[in-house]
């Protein structure tokens, strides 16, 4: 019965895109990996860690093993023992997310083999990275929101003390500390499954798979779009909300949540990150030894992956929510998707000034790379927003189903914007080391988004597209 | 045969044209050739068992569906067209509304982009026929099906429609919205095309009937000639069962 729930499971979560992904994020490690030259422990233990907080983070932050509507509504109904089903559930999960914590750690192995500790224990503590943040996952589905936020603040602080001496920190045994390291590692892991296996055989089972979130309040304030002219009300919807795609808690249950995040909030933050960083460049990387490893960790790297997060960030769950029966019934698509690329680059455009300004500020005190990134925070990010979101549109990759945020049933076409990302990461570090080419990238990037504002048939060949696929 | 060239002449007799409409999915003909003229104010319910092609001739005809062949108009314009969206109303099946607005931000976001006259007015006045009222803050999300489905439905009819295309449009709803609902659309001065199984709202709501099975339009014809065809020894229901049977 084991091998038959197991295989059902299985079968249920994984295509065959799934190793596509794997691969594509195995890819991505190495290239970036290999990025830190001279310095490839400390970049790669950067990398891994980074990784694993992800995965430990939104694990303990979500809740839960991914459970479809058919688990719910027939596997979990049929009169299996919860010492069958468990072990399934867990090995299901552990393979659908932990494979790709291990590619996407992969690029760690060169560090194993650079540092001094043991490439098989190294190879132990990543397993054991692999698999915390499932049992993490279950062992806090359905806690307050107060218990979960707490124990994601002590994961943190236990990933950072690696850097601060703390013997016992989940990657100190890249720097000294082996035996201590990955013991303390170990020991966590097999305590968290334990636990976790024992928490999910007692008869709240079908309660811990499946901890969606169903109560959600309403809105503190309401939009208004009293007396404003049709193309109006389009652009300030599309320009005062910023949208995050539901897949994003693909980690841990499967949650349907409408979060809808004011721009002036996203200001706030990129003010905030704008001063940081300032303070930073000038108090602490000033005064470091001038070394390339150092520019790149402290000051391109940043500059790079925030400029590419803003781009993304605002463009991938912009239309996640949209509704093709109401929106288009009532407008040209056309009309309403250049309004909707306007407002999204205009909205980028407006989070990123306080980083203009920063980096004009860091031009003037003579901080490398600082005068290239005005450009591109003005004016690449901008476009680069537009054609990601252009893009989505085209190959409906917005348009999520429930059974499309489970780990490892990926539907590639929601994942036309890793390409496209990788693209423009990839021109951001052509930029950056390449001086001149940042005026041949704007205006390449400009023809290419022309071509998808001016181009009618684009968006209605996209919304036929959609509808023949059943996204109403 | 209507012709291509004929195009965007506005005609106002005639809320629908649809003639020799083809569309495939792959090797399945969903429509396979239909005709059908639907005037104005005419209410006409499109019957058809699971998988005739009901949805895709909505679809079709609401402008979110491209056809492989044939020709459609609505009042003389593409349904595609700005001219023939000013005078739709579309309700899908299981729609949804946005998520991410309040049931208020819903309808006053798509009362705007309709250019809806007294916006603010039309939304009090569903908010209350619906009883929306207490929930006009709350997410789509939180809402019951019925509730959600009574806010798509105002979304749907918010501007006043000429044309109302909707596909089962009292599923889910309680009986005494329901009946709300027949007494709203009966003192809609609008042509309707609706898409249903229940043939007691297709005889509540419409005068007039067109059957489709695989595809192909098998009947059409007024509600009072299925009850003579029923001759008092069958139900409507049979009659309309074996008139689906009969493809040729």
């Amino acid at each position: 019965m084991f091998l038959k729930v197991l295989q059902l499971l299985v079968k249920s979560r994984f295509s065959r895109n799934y190793l596509l992904v794997i691969f594509f994020i195995f890819i991505y490690s190495i290239f970036t990996v290999n990025f830190g030259l001279n310095d490839t422990v400390n970049f790669g233990s950067y990398y891994l860690a980074f990784f694993f907080l992800i995965f430990l983070v939104s694990a303990i932050y979500t809740g839960g093993i991914s459970t479809t509507s058919a688990d719910r509504d027939f596997l979990l109904t049929s009169p299996i023992e919860n010492r069958v089903l468990v072990p399934a559930f867990f090995i299901s999960q552990a393979l659908a997310s932990s494979l790709i914590f291990i590619s996407a750690a992969s690029a760690s192995f060169i560090i194993l083999k650079n540092s001094e500790a043991s490439l098989l224990i190294g190879i132990a503590d990543i397993i054991c990275m692999a698999i915390l943040p499932i049992s993490m996952s279950l062992n806090m589905a359905g806690t307050p929101k107060a218990a979960r936020v707490g124990a994601a603040i002590v994961a943190i602080a236990w990933i950072f003390s690696s850097y601060a001496g703390f013997p016992f920190g989940p990657l100190s045994f890249l720097s000294g500390h082996l035996v201590e390291s990955s013991l303390f590692l170990i020991l966590v892991t097999i305590v968290a499954t334990a636990v976790s296996f024992r928490a999910i055989s007692q008869n709240s089972l079908p309660f811990k798979l499946s901890a969606m979130s169903t109560k959600s309040k309403g809105f503190k304030e309401l939009f208004s779009f009293r007396g404003k002219k049709p193309s109006m009300a389009v652009f300030e919807l599309h320009f005062k909300q910023v949208d995050f795609s539901s897949r994003t808690a693909s980690m841990g249950n499967i949650r349907i949540k409408v979060n809808r995040i004011s721009i002036f909030t996203i200001a706030l933050l990129t003010t905030a990150l704008g001063v940081f960083f300032v303070f930073f460049q000038l108090f602490y990387v000033k005064n470091l030894p001038k070394t390339s490893s150092d520019s790149l960790l402290y000051i391109l790297f940043p500059e790079i992956y925030i400029s590419w997060g803003i781009s993304l960030g605002l463009s991938t769950g912009t239309l996640s929510k949209e509704r093709a029966w109401l929106a288009f019934i009532s407008f040209p698509v056309e009309k309403y998707m250049r309004i909707t690329v306007l407002a999204k680059m205009s909205q980028s455009l407006f989070v990123s000034i306080p980083l203009i300004v920063a980096n004009i500020f860091l031009a003037i005190e003579g901080i490398h790379f600082a005068f290239e990134f005005i450009w591109i925070f003005a004016l690449l990010v901008p476009i680069y927003c537009g054609i990601s979101f252009s893009m989505s549109f085209y190959r409906k990759a917005y348009q999520i189903t429930q059974e499309d945020v489970l780990p490892s049933t990926y539907n590639l076409t929601q994942f036309i914007l890793l390409p496209v990302s990788f693209v423009m990461l990839v021109l951001l570090f052509l930029v950056s080391f390449f001086e001149g080419s940042l005026p041949f990238t704007i205006v390449g990037g400009g023809i290419f988004l022309s071509l998808f504002l001016l181009g009618e048939n684009h968006w209605k060949n996209g919304l036929y597209r959609m509808i023949e696929s059943g996204y109403v | 045969m209507l012709q291509e060239d004929n195009k965007d002449k506005e005609d106002l007799s005639n809320a629908l044209m649809m003639d020799s409409v083809v569309k495939t999915f792959g090797d399945i003909r969903a429509v396979d050739g239909i005709n059908i003229q639907i005037k104005d104010r005419e209410r006409v319910a499109l019957l058809g068992e699971n998988g005739a092609g009901k949805t895709t001739t909505i679809k079709i005809i609401s402008g979110l569906m491209k056809p492989d062949k044939g020709m459609v108009r609505i009042y003389g314009h593409k349904p595609s067209s700005i001219e023939a969206k000013r005078y739709i109303g579309y309700l899908p099946e299981d729609a949804s509304p946005y998520l991410n607005l309040s049931v208020r931000e819903n309808l006053d976001y798509i009362g705007t982009i309709r250019r809806t006259e007294n916006v603010q007015e039309k939304i009090e006045f569903f908010l209350d026929l619906l009883d929306l009222k207490s929930m006009e803050k709350q997410k789509p999300l939180t809402l019951s099906r019925g509730n959600r489905q009574k806010l798509c439905l105002a979304l749907s009819i918010i501007h006043e429609p000429r044309f109302a295309i909707m596909d089962e449009p009292l599923n889910y709803l309680d009986i005494p919205t329901q009946e709300k609902v027949f007494d709203y659309f009966e003192k809609m001065n609008a042509t309707f095309l609706i898409s249903t199984h229940i043939l007691s709202i297709a005889r509540r709501l419409t005068e007039k009937v067109i059957i489709l099975s695989s595809g192909k339009k098998v009947w059409e014809g007024q509600i009072k000639e299925l009850e003579d065809l029923a001759e008092g020894t069958k139900t409507i229901e049979s009659i309309v069962s074996e008139l689906m049977k009969n493809v040729s």
